[in-house]
């Protein structure tokens, strides 16, 4: 028997650029200018840009779930981005069992507006503290809604790292279809933007503009001849250390990758390759989910026919992979 | 770790996944010795908090851990020793002896072993301060530092870096199944010839959001904690960490490595019932359980000892002893089960790696700990609910780890042949 391809059969995304594929693969293909407003808190000398999610033109049918009524942006964001990149089909398999889903929350910082609201009331009193905020700040709680609104029984796991994480969730997605635990692996990564985020970010660059987002993919495995984008491969995430600074683990990782051609999307490295972070604001955990997005979607639409992602990051990992239509 | 489409292998057996090395630390001290001793009587190791002001809170007690006033710095530079926040300290702690016990070297370090670690809160405390800092003041002094330290892989590297290695590392948040997650993830990359060798556990410090959030939720007891008694009201919350050295069969025979036991198999499911509690009938404990027991081709006869996640909660308990007995089904009666989160408290994205370590001391010793603090059962508990130390002949153990936000782990352990 023949070994599976790892295909990328669907993308979603929420981005500054809009809510869908399209906005985010429309604004970087026009190179927009998309709007920055400052973030300022009372009281704070920061003043740091920031992009936002802009809001969605029509209500999200979505919200209706009760799952997701006192959910914060980074669970809604990641439902919207998941949906799109799962599709109906897919989604009715799922609720009546016929497809086993797997899904792979990733992120860097994770559910700070809760965080931040709860905390505030802990540090004011904290017998006076909300029990409706605290299971919000839990790390798995966005993972969680999406299972739950998905109807997925299959594992579901929160993956936390720095912004070069998702590729990591994604060669623990393809472990999951390799071993036939599942038949699909949703890997989402999302952040959302709070003043405690920001302005920590503004702590190591001052000319940052932070944004916020979801991008998700869809892995299947399969013997079958297909339409779909291919996975050929992913690099081993090349750690930091004592015996490994930064630059020495990206030059590791330019090693490892196979001699570039068709489509390149970096970030973190000095050079003109694309880095969509310039036109979308650094969107943290979830801007390399956007980089995996955003080349599935210029690989399906036959813009190019292979593709590289590099994602340097920030005090944890190097990481690539390469791909082909 | 690492995929390439073009140099995908046939399917292989799956490699025999052993523990050659664990380490542990909670309230009940430092190390597997003492752990073991203060497990195997049935010691409680609760106490007022010192970590943070909790006279606002319904109770002031947990597991806190009394850390030592020296720890070894290995290959940390000094600049990273002098920042060691708490969580790291458990983590490097419990690190270290896994590490030793497991007696690796230099070629485990070539082999850049994975690490895969489970925390639901990572180095909170610091980012604790943090707010604290930015809510009440402009100064910037620090704040880059405790950013930088206070995320999870923070915690993790520095125990990468005092151990001199240098592999990939995947932090696993799935809330109170972190560590067991982990650990089962860990056995999988083993298991399916990905790798050799794997550094895996969890960890988790007391802090003062979390401890809110449970009071928040009432899920704290104002007294003591009583796992799978009638009149339970809640979980003390504990801190620590467990880190197991995990070694395929071959790996493992070819350096005559000593076994501390098998991990003979990983199952997991999702509960889509609600945020914070179980499904009733506990039907994803259930899922994991099942799945749990068929990869490692075990029925119910064949298992020993439960060590069940046993919060003491109301609600957990009957939705675990619920899926026990549904699992066990006529042979309930004859399986062992405790819980041993009345001795150190519930540690978060620690416990699953400590109830790890603690079944195989089980495995190892050949007795059973005690759920304490138990008056009269739960109805619930058709099985044989340890109230007291107990001898026993222990050759399979599977030990349940659940999660706020629906993450169910269960994991098998075999005495070590």
């Amino acid at each position: 028997m023949s070994s599976p391809s790892i295909i990328l059969a669907g993308a979603g995304a929420v981005s500054s650029a809009g809510w869908g594929t399209e906005s985010l693969f429309n604004a970087i293909q026009e190179s927009r200018n998309l709007p920055t407003e400052l973030s300022q808190r009372e009281g704070s000398p920061s003043h740091v840009q920031i992009r936002r999610v802009p809001k969605p033109d029509t209500p999200l049918a979505f919200m209706r779930n009760p799952r997701l009524r006192r959910s914060s942006p980074i669970s809604r964001y990641a439902v919207a981005a998941a949906l799109e990149a799962l599709g109906e089909e897919r989604h009715a398999q799922v609720i009546d069992s016929t497809y086993r889903l797997g899904v792979l929350f990733v992120f860097m910082n994770g559910c700070v507006n809760y965080s931040n609201r709860f905390y505030g009331e802990v540090l004011n009193d904290p017998s006076l503290a909300s029990p409706i905020l605290f299971p919000e700040t839990v790390f798995n709680a966005p993972a969680s809604h999406l299972a739950a609104m998905l109807e997925s029984r299959g594992p579901a796991y929160t993956l936390i790292g720095d912004s070069a994480q998702f590729l990591g969730g994604m060669d623990l997605g393809i472990e999951w279809l390799l071993d036939n635990q599942v038949d699909g692996v949703l890997v989402v990564g999302s952040e959302e933007l709070d003043w405690l985020s920001t302005e920590a970010a503004s702590l190591f660059s001052s000319n940052i503009i932070v944004s916020e987002g979801a991008g998700a993919v869809l892995l299947e495995a399969t013997v079958n001849e297909t339409d779909f984008p291919k996975i050929c491969g992913i690099t081993p995430a090349f750690s930091y250390g004592n015996d490994r600074s930064r630059s020495q683990a990206t030059a590791q990782l330019m090693e490892a990758l196979p001699t570039a051609e068709g489509l390149q999307v970096q970030y973190g490295l000095d050079n003109d390759l694309l880095d969509i972070s310039s036109i979308l604001g650094n969107a943290l955990g979830a801007g390399l989910a956007l980089q995996c997005t955003y080349t599935q979607t210029a690989l399906a639409n036959q813009n190019v026919s292979s593709a590289q992602v590099i994602h340097v990051g920030s005090n944890q990992q190097a990481i690539g992979a390469w791909f082909r239509a | 770790m690492a995929f390439n489409a073009e140099q995908l292998t046939t399917t292989s057996p799956p490699s025999r996944v052993f523990v050659t090395g664990a380490g542990i630390v909670t309230s009940l001290g430092l190390g597997w010795e003492v752990n073991a001793i203060g497990f195997r009587e049935g010691r409680a190791a609760l106490r007022d908090i010192s970590l943070f002001d909790t006279s606002r809170q319904r109770t002031s007690r947990g597991g806190e851990v009394e850390l030592p006033t020296i720890i070894d710095q290995r290959q940390l530079t000094d600049r990273q020793f002098r920042r060691l926040d708490r969580a790291s300290k458990l983590l490097l702690l419990a690190g270290y002896e896994a590490w030793d016990q497991a007696r690796w070297g230099e070629h485990e370090r070539q082999l850049a072993p994975p690490v895969v670690i489970g925390t639901s809160a990572g180095g909170m405390s610091l980012g604790e301060a943090y707010y604290q800092q930015a809510a009440s003041s402009t100064r910037r002094h620090g704040q880059a530092t405790r950013v930088a330290l206070y995320q999870p892989q923070s915690q993790v590297l520095t125990l990468s870096h005092s151990l001199g290695i240098n592999g990939p590392i995947s932090i696993v948040s799935n809330a109170c199944a972190s560590g067991a997650d982990a650990i089962g993830q860990a056995y999988r990359l083993i298991r399916s010839g990905r790798a050799e060798c794997v550094i895996t556990g969890g960890y988790d410090a007391l802090c003062q959001l979390v401890f809110a959030g449970f009071d928040s939720l009432q899920a704290l007891t104002p007294g003591l904690p009583r796992p799978f008694d009638a009149g339970r009201d809640g979980l003390a919350l504990g801190e620590g960490a467990a880190v197991l050295m995990l070694e395929s069969e071959a790996h493992a025979a070819a350096r005559d490595a000593s076994l501390l036991g098998e991990i003979g198999a990983y199952g997991c499911a999702t509960d889509v019932h609600h945020l914070t509690q179980p499904h009733p009938q506990g039907l994803a404990a259930l899922a994991s359980m099942t799945a749990a027991c068929r990869e490692a081709n075990v029925s119910p006869t064949d298992v020993d000892y439960i060590n069940a996640h046993g919060t003491g909660t109301p609600k957990n308990d009957v939705a675990e002893g619920a899926a026990i007995q549904q699992w066990a089904g006529d042979n309930a009666a004859k399986i062992k089960v405790s819980s041993t989160k009345g001795s150190i408290g519930h540690l978060l994205g620690g416990a699953g790696s400590v109830e790890t370590v603690v079944s195989l001391m089980a495995l190892q010793g050949q007795w059973v700990p005690p759920s304490l603090n138990v008056r009269t059962p739960d109805p619930v508990c058709t099985f044989d609910l340890i109230r007291e130390p107990r001898t026993a002949k222990v050759d399979t153990v599977l030990t349940n780890s659940f999660g706020f936000g629906g993450s169910n782990a269960t994991l098998v352990l075999r005495r070590a042949s």
